[in-house]
């Protein structure tokens, strides 16, 4: 059985649809998107709009705070509001970064080490994510 | 083919008079990238809250030093340019402003808005 040449796929590297089909040689898996591009631009785009409201209300909080006693701001993150809003913002915050990142990697990174880096910057990012969110939670 | 005479390269950016749409194109992705890097740091933050008190006063001790005030400063300026920026990026994406006059005139209006909101808020916070 010969290994396929998996090509390139853009800014869509890491999209699991096309690996497994194009690994497997059939198609598996239905593709979500004829277009990965268009799809990149979605969620910068989608990230962006919701980062707006949620990044100026954390500085306002930040701004806001009487002290940064642990106290305090474990009081402050405690309330279901604080904590549901600022999961999202690390969630949207850590998806808009990678977004970016990837165009900037992809911009000045030739290919064999560009992959790689995509993916271990993605790979760093859910696992920073999922520590924080789990921080967040275990208060 | 001899390379006596070498092949002109381009762009020569060393020359090339600095202009406020590449200025502010490249500003974009180098804020972009700088809270890339807030935003580990805010969620490592928020995992030494869990980790105690102790912890936690490590990480507030560096942020109130000069270096940690610093980051925080160059933070919320770059904050408020990217925010602004982005606003302006996605005004071009529903195909507005794109004439060079407009051009102009947001890229000014992020500048200014950028600047005064950065000075509110670290007069604020300082």
């Amino acid at each position: 059985m010969g290994r396929r040449r998996v090509r390139y796929y853009g800014r869509d590297c890491c999209r699991f649809d096309r690996v497994l089909n194009d690994y497997s040689g059939r198609k598996l898996v239905n593709r979500l998107s004829r277009e990965p591009g268009l799809q990149h631009w979605k969620w910068q785009r989608g990230s962006a709009i919701v980062l707006t409201p949620l990044g100026l209300w954390f500085i306002f909080q930040m701004l806001l705070m009487s002290d940064f006693e642990h106290p305090t701001v474990i009081a402050w993150l405690a309330t279901p509001f604080n904590s549901y809003a600022m999961a999202l913002l690390l969630i949207t915050l850590l998806v808009h970064s990678l977004l970016g990142l990837q165009v900037v990697i992809e911009d000045y990174i030739a290919n064999p080490l560009r992959r790689i880096l995509i993916r271990i910057t993605r790979s760093i990012g859910i696992a920073i994510l999922a520590a924080s969110i789990t921080s967040i939670f275990a208060i | 083919m001899t390379n006596a005479r070498p092949r002109p390269t381009s762009p020569h950016l060393q020359i090339y008079r600095p202009q406020l749409t590449a200025v502010l194109s490249s500003l974009h992705r180098l804020s972009g990238l700088f809270l890339s890097a807030a935003a580990v740091g805010l969620a490592g933050w928020v995992i030494t809250l869990a980790l105690g008190e102790s912890i936690f006063a490590v990480a507030q001790q560096f942020l109130s030093s000069g270096y940690g005030k610093v980051l925080i400063v160059l933070g919320l300026f770059g904050f408020f340019y990217h925010l602004a920026n982005g606003l302006r990026h996605l005004c071009w994406d529903r195909g507005y402003g794109y004439d060079i006059k407009n051009v102009y005139r947001s890229g000014w209006a992020v500048v200014a808005s950028a600047i005064t909101a950065g000075i509110v808020a670290v007069l604020i916070a300082f």
